[in-house]
């Protein structure tokens, strides 16, 4: 695979940039093809790093989810009258208090053992995404509304909770001090042992701030998912 | 990243002790280029090395493309006297 090929991968703000720098190192190995090959297993490892690194940093759902509160808003105010989608707000808060009601039973909801942490930032970041993730599902509801006669409330609320859910998972798999998405699951222990030790997949944050351990399935030794800092 | 992995720590070293682009950091050190670029993206965003692009004409003397080189920053050579009472085997590398 050839280094321009690869750029594909690097994001784009960045892609000219790596793509030059590849060059230069690559460019005085032309009679080392040896050389140049093991180079060129960095420039992909590279690139994969560069790419994940901007997935997994916290701007990236954000980003995300504001162009697709954007789009629904967009839509909505194309398919229905602008000054009409205010109106929508209270049966909307509506559907969120059932949805509400609702979450508790398909997912388990303890916030988690944050102790060794600072979480002022989490819960602003956690605040902010689920703003984004109802005004969207709102602005969807809204642009549906005017084409669809029946079955909207339920799929709303069915989207709701979808989206809600995520917006919880995808929280509790983020270090609560940098942000970054948590990476190498590890599953740990056997669920039959529970008595004898816990089971449960541990994250790691790939920056070193610490270990995220999550059961299985709660007992009353392990309820809740627990952050450790990581202590060099 | 004011704890550095002995990975990061010896790249630093030798970007200190003067090989300054990627593949000369590669050279001197031993360690693969999938190692050794993204621990350089790492330092760079934590602040501990700082990149500049060579000058075009003295890239153009020697024919070839400007290259991007490394220099640590005070902040990385504060680190790299942590690194080094935390690695004591780094002074041999």
């Amino acid at each position: 695979m050839n280094i321009e090929t690869l750029a594909y991968i690097v994001p784009r703000a960045r892609r000219e940039e790596w793509l030059a720098e590849w060059r230069a190192e690559l460019a005085f190995l032309a009679d080392r093809p040896e050389a140049r090959r093991a180079l060129a297993k960095g420039a992909l490892r590279d690139a994969v790093h560069l790419r994940v690194e901007q997935d997994f940093a916290p701007g990236a759902p954000m980003r995300q989810l504001a162009t697709l509160a954007a789009i629904a808003g967009l839509c909505a105010v194309a398919a229905a009258n602008a000054q009409h989608i205010p109106g929508k707000a209270p049966a909307f808060a509506f559907l969120i208090a059932v949805v509400l009601l609702i979450l508790p039973a398909t997912m388990p909801m303890s916030r988690g053992d944050y102790s060794a942490v600072d979480t002022r930032n989490r819960r602003a970041f956690f605040f902010a995404k689920l703003t984004l993730v109802l005004t969207a599902c709102y602005f969807t509801w809204c642009a549906a509304l005017p084409h669809v006669k029946h079955g909207t409330a339920h799929a709303t609320m069915i989207a709701c909770v979808a989206a809600l859910r995520w917006a919880i998972i995808e929280q509790r798999h983020r270090c609560p001090v940098c942000l970054h998405k948590l990476q190498q699951p590890v599953r740990v222990g056997q669920p039959s042992y529970t008595l004898l030790g816990w089971s449960g997949t541990e994250w790691i944050c790939a920056k070193g701030h610490g270990v995220l351990h999550e059961p299985i399935a709660p007992t009353t030794s392990f309820m809740r998912h627990t952050w450790s800092r990581l202590l060099y | 990243m004011s704890k550095l992995s002995f990975a990061a720590a010896v790249i630093l070293k030798t970007i200190d002790s003067g090989a300054a682009y990627g593949f000369s950091i590669m050279e001197a050190t031993g360690l693969p280029s999938g190692t050794v670029y993204p621990a350089l993206r790492r330092l760079e965003a934590a602040a501990l090395i700082k990149a500049q692009w060579e000058k075009q004409s003295i890239a153009d003397k020697e024919q070839r493309p400007p290259r991007r080189y490394y220099t640590v920053t005070r902040a990385g050579r504060t680190a790299l006297d942590a690194a080094r009472e935390r690695y004591p085997l780094l002074v041999s590398v």
